[in-house]
């Protein structure tokens, strides 16, 4: 009987490593492991052994049936595609789920927002669809003058124009509130240029704003290097140079050091050591007597800053138009 | 704006390299950059002078040249017209290079030795004048470094000049500003203006229509002039900044506005009708040929210069060619006037016409110099044209300028540079009254102190200071004159606590739930073409927003619907070869309401492609309505939105029975579907694309962020399958709305796990697999009252629909 037992498990492993099919391997099953199989008679039959051979035997079959199970799952498993052969191959590589990404601007827009909510800012929105009055005008840029010409604008029919900044938000907000306020403004922005790989026509910017009274110079400087601290580390080099917005007196230019040669010079800061990185200065008295405020009574700092081209610094895209082409094998790098 | 070193240093003394120089505007003026001499790997060329000049004994056109360059002295036979004995020339010794990377050795020419060459400026690489060798003037040292000795002289910083500061779109004016920076003296230039009768006065007349557009004009003349060459000071200096030579006359016209910043006119004199001039806007359709050959019809925008017969000038912004000063001219009229900053704006604009002269004009030139500016241009045409300058002027308007004065409060400087006391005692003295007043003095302001109130000084502004009216202008020439790294950085405090934005914080969390269900964000672009909008199925009564002066013609509208830009991502990704697309953006779209402009947040995503990731044992199985379904209802879960409900939705670009109206709480927050064949051929799309759209203002107000607790189940709960064949059209969610409402308590969930239709069930009928759960919080149920519970469900669903049990 037992011998019986190991010829069939002989025959039964050649049957289930053939099968070629899940058809077929259910025909060896039943042949083998079925109610009517040679196996499962024999253990039907056991009762009818005497004693100790019931027991022997008992055992082969019990035996037998584990190995004849582990036949079939062997080839079970072979036939979905596995490894074949004994265990699993772990080399094979896995089944990954689909994994979703924000858009890389989204999360630099995320990233400048949580250091800014950490030093008290809260986020302001504004339309896209602005008027001359809080664009322009409202920010000191009078009529047909030069500090236009750097803001190409996109006019809409029948009145109003594609916000060319952020800052239209600023006198939204100082407009519908008293000080001291302390927002920022992130959105899309848009400029009437043909895109190039440094410039699109639409793009993101940050605006930030602090009025109360007595806010000084000092407190920009010291909101701005904290900032960059927090983006770059703590030993990044920031220097503030006079620049010109007609939206702020004193203005300046915020440039910190080449992330690429560490202020060596190279050809990302063309050999200057410094990048370029945010415009920021104090609210020009103008702008607070368009929006009712009273310069003697409070004064205040704006800053912004171009999202693309901090994204672009930190992932090293050099080309701006990528960003809103969204192909899929770009954002699966980012 | 760019300013030569060489041209600099004659009003301010440099000692800092250009480079140096350059720094240091950046810090106190603006971004500036050197422009440095290419010297092309030009090397070993040295400094020699011309000792004799013979004939070549076999050859006409070369001459054999004794030349010294100190260190030593040979012959060198040379080809060009130019070589005369004295003159100081470029030698390139054998074993040096020229342009080209041409190495120079000993040569032979028609027998006699050469040792070495006299090069050409092109040879050089410094000019473009090959026609003979290069004169380096009497100031080069013999042996010098030629391209050492042209390139410091060639030093030119490049400022890039804002656009409120007319002053220092003159070389005089960066010199201002370099001697404030380094603590140097400013020399003005000087000169004798030599004036012989007649009286101008009797030569010209000038009118002008309104004093608005034009508030001062003055008229100079200058006979007997002779047109030729400028000098080579005159000529370098116009090099280095990059202006080409022209003849003395044009080139002392742009020297003076290079060096005022003042534009200046010449026109010939006897080309003037009538030797009247008048200052008028043009009249619809009136033409002139401006200097660049361009025939231009003009406007009541445009302001002219006329004479007796008609437009002679575009005014502040190009001559006309009429009157042009050419090779014959004897006679100058010379213009120097202020014009409106805002007319010749809006003129140069509307023309595309962008001049060295209206770029200065539209700043606002220095109203108080027109008369030394006139001056200086007039001595300069007697020096270097031999002309005569008639005595006096015709100046007709008395000019718009209004002296600015302002009060300055030294603590409000104070406590916007230093406040409380931030500056200690090792970064310097504290800003007091007479260091305000030195750094603004440097500049040119003038100041004294109030005499009735000590902190305030009175500050008058100088006239080429258009930008300076109000303090605040005050204290950025203070700050930017003390240097922006001396104030010091106060550490940010918090005294406000930010407000949150809610809708704004529910786009955000929609977002971050889009993106654990396995799609990519995308962004595309605000504008869409025209008609995109109804393609894509936005209702045709909703008016789009359109562009006055779109960058793509292509697209001149802002997008009424994500759904453009979304199809288009997904035509070229697929066209890219990618196997599965996933992709949302969660965006604004717009739309004309009358008068208002709304602005909408929308969120539109497209499935499309493989199901699974592809791996090894994956299906191939393509997404299809069921997996945009399903993932929407995934978002309603973890939005906790009550009910999600679809229902039948038409639109233009789904297919009819597979798109569905989906509602949250009764209110429709958008829909869901499959893109129909013919959209999907329209759009250049492939087949099968599912798309959604979401209406995140009205999704917005319908979720809960947070979840609540309810006691965790102690008890079992059992579980009892149906399968109930009924007619082919009851909808499943009538089934389980049947269920849900008449389940009793103890029902807690229910799922369909199979929907049949096919051999095994008579036509016209399917079976609908339902797994049921039923529980007590209670206790354990028994199977009897779960029986219960099930059979009267059972029952109730067979007298409903007409349904039997499948065995």
């Amino acid at each position: 009987m037992i011998d019986r037992l190991e010829k069939l498990r002989g025959e039964a492993r050649k049957q289930f490593e053939s099968a070629a099919n899940e058809k077929e391997l259910e025909d060896v099953r039943v042949l083998f492991l079925g109610r009517k199989s040679e196996l499962n008679l024999a253990a039907r039959g056991l009762g009818k052994l005497p004693p100790d051979e019931r027991r022997l035997v008992g055992k082969a079959v019990n035996q037998i049936k584990n190995e004849l199970a582990a036949f079939l799952g062997e080839a079970k498993e072979r036939l979905a595609g596995g490894g074949g052969g004994p265990g699993l191959d772990l080399t094979l590589p896995g089944r990954s789920p689909w994994v979703g990404r924000k858009h890389p601007i989204t999360r630099t827009l995320e990233q400048l927002e949580d250091i800014f909510k950490r030093l008290g800012f809260e986020v302001a929105l504004g339309p896209h669809v602005e008027d001359d009055f809080h664009n322009f005008e409202a920010l000191n840029f009078p009529k047909d003058h030069p500090a236009r010409d750097a803001h190409d604008t996109f006019y809409v029919e029948g009145g109003g124009l594609l916000r060319t900044h952020t800052s239209p938000v600023q006198i939204r907000v100082m407009q519908t509130r008293k000080p001291p306020i302390r927002i920022i403004a992130p959105g899309r922005v848009f400029r009437n240029e043909t895109p190039d790989a440094s410039h699109g026509s639409e793009f993101f910017q940050l605006e930030g704003l602090y009025v109360d009274k007595n806010v000084s110079f000092g407190e920009l400087k010291g909101v701005l290097i904290k900032f960059l601290r927090e983006l770059y580390g703590d030993d990044v080099g920031v220097r503030l140079r006079p620049g010109f917005f007609p939206f702020t007196e004193p203005s300046a230019e915020v440039d910190v050091e080449c992330r690429i040669c560490h202020g060596k010079g190279c050809s990302v800061c063309k050999d200057t050591g410094w990048v370029e990185l945010l415009g920021a200065g104090m609210v020009d008295p103008r702008v607070f007597r368009a929006v009712g405020y009273d310069p003697d009574e409070v004064s205040g700092y704006a800053f912004g800053l171009g999202v693309d081209r901090i994204c672009m610094m930190m992932t090293g895209v050099d080309d701006i138009r990528l960003f809103l082409e969204n192909d899929l094998r770009f954002l699966r790098q980012l | 704006m760019k300013a030569g070193l060489k041209w600099l240093r004659d009003y301010v003394e440099i000692e800092l390299s250009a480079s140096e120089l350059a720094e240091r505007l950046t810090e106190t003026l603006t971004e500036t950059e050197t422009t440095n001499l290419q010297s092309g790997g030009v090397s070993g060329v040295v400094a020699a002078r011309i000792v004799t000049v013979e004939k070549h004994p076999d050859a006409d056109k070369l001459s054999v040249c004794v030349v010294d360059w100190g260190d030593g002295s040979d012959t060198v036979v040379c080809g060009a017209p130019n070589v005369q004995a004295g003159m100081m020339c470029a030698l390139a010794l054998p074993g040096s290079t020229i342009t080209g990377g041409r190495r120079i050795s000993e040569a032979t020419l028609r027998g006699l030795r050469s040792f070495g060459m006299l090069v050409s400026e092109v040879e050089l690489g410094v000019g473009d004048d090959a026609a003979g060798i290069m004169d380096l003037g009497p100031d080069i040292e013999l042996g010098a470094d030629v391209i050492g000795f042209l390139g410091t002289n060639a030093d030119t910083i490049d400022v890039d000049v804002q656009a409120n500061r007319p002053d220092c779109m003159g070389v005089l004016g960066i010199a201002r500003e370099v001697a404030a920076a380094t603590g140097r003296g400013l020399k003005r230039p000087s000169f004798e203006l030599a004036e012989s009768a007649p009286e101008t006065a009797g030569m010209i007349d000038v009118t002008i229509e309104d004093d608005h557009d034009c508030p001062r004009y003055i008229a100079r003349v200058i006979s007997g002039i002779k047109v030729g060459e400028s000098p080579a000071w005159l000529r370098e200096r116009l090099d280095s900044v990059g202006v080409r030579s022209i003849n003395n006359i044009v080139d002392i016209t742009n020297f003076v506005m290079l060096e005022y910043g003042q534009p200046v006119h010449a026109f010939d004199y006897d080309r003037i009708h009538d030797h009247a001039i008048s200052v008028r806007r043009a009249r619809s359709g009136e033409k002139l040929v401006t200097l660049d050959g361009e025939d231009r019809t003009l406007d009541q925008s445009h302001l002219l210069i006329c004479d007796g017969a008609g437009p002679i000038a575009l005014a502040g912004i190009m001559g006309g060619q009429t009157s042009e000063v050419t090779q014959t001219t004897s006679n100058v009229l010379l213009e120097c006037a202020w014009f409106d900053p805002s007319v010749v704006r809006k003129g140069a604009q509307g023309l595309a016409l962008r001049s060295d002269a209206s770029q200065r004009f539209e700043r606002g030139v220095d109203p108080l110099a027109m008369d030394e500016v006139a001056g200086r241009a007039c001595a300069l045409m007697s020096d270097l044209a031999g002309g005569t300058v008639r005595r006096g002027s015709v100046s007709v308007g008395s000019g718009s300028y209004e002296p600015v004065n302002i009060r300055l409060s030294v603590d409000k400087v104070r406590r916007m540079l230093e406040p409380n006391g931030t500056r200690g005692e090792e970064s310097g003295p504290r800003l007091d009254a007479a260091a305000v007043s030195e750094h603004l003095e440097v500049l040119g302001f003038q100041t004294k102190v109030d005499p009735g109130d000590s902190d305030i000084l009175v500050v008058a502004v100088p006239s080429w200071r258009p930008d300076v009216t109000e303090s605040a202008d005050l204290i950025e020439e203070i700050a930017r004159s003390s240097g922006y790294d001396r104030v010091k950085a106060l550490v940010p405090y918090q005294s406000l606590s930010p407000v949150r934005d809610e809708a704004r914080d529910a786009r955000g969390h929609i977002r971050d739930i889009m993106v654990r269900l396995g799609l990519f964000e995308i962004i595309t672009s605000s504008f869409m073409a025209e008609g995109a909008g109804e393609r894509a199925g936005v209702d045709g009564s909703v008016e789009a927003i359109v562009l006055a002066n779109p960058v793509n013609k292509e697209m001149p509208l802002l997008r009424t619907s994500l759904m453009p830009g979304l199809l288009e991502v997904v035509r070229t990704n697929a066209n890219a070869s990618q196997k599965a697309i996933r992709v949302f953006e969660i965006g604004k779209v717009f739309r004309r309401d009358g008068k208002a402009i709304e602005e909408q947040w929308i969120m539109a995503g497209a499935l499309w492609g493989l199901a699974e990731r592809p791996s090894w044992g994956s299906s191939a199985r393509a997404v299809d309505f069921y997996d945009a379904k399903g993932l929407i209802e995934a978002l309603g879960r973890e939005l906790k939105v009550d009910t999600l409900e679809a229902s039948c939705y038409d639109s233009a670009i789904l297919d009819e029975g597979a798109s569905a109206r989906l509602s949250a709480g009764g209110s429709p927050v958008g829909h869901v579907g499959t893109v129909s064949q013919r959209s999907a051929e329209s759009w250049g799309i492939p087949d099968g694309v599912i798309v959604f759209e979401l209406d995140m203002g009205a999704l917005s107000t319908k979720y809960t962020a947070e979840g609540r607790y309810e006691d965790l189940p102690r008890y079992p709960a059992s579980g009892r399958d149906l399968a109930l064949v009924v007619d082919v059209g009851v909808a499943a969610g009538e089934i389980l709305g049947e269920i849900r409402r008449c389940g009793g308590e103890l029902l807690v969930d229910m799922s369909i796990f199979d929907v049949y239709a096919g051999k095994q069930l008579p036509a016209g009928k399917k079976s609908v697999g339902i797994s049921l759960k039923y529980r007590s919080r209670e206790r354990t149920l028994t199977d009897e009252e779960v029986d219960r519970s099930h059979e009267l469900i059972v029952k109730r669903l067979t007298e409903r629909f007409t349904a039997t049990l499948r065995e």
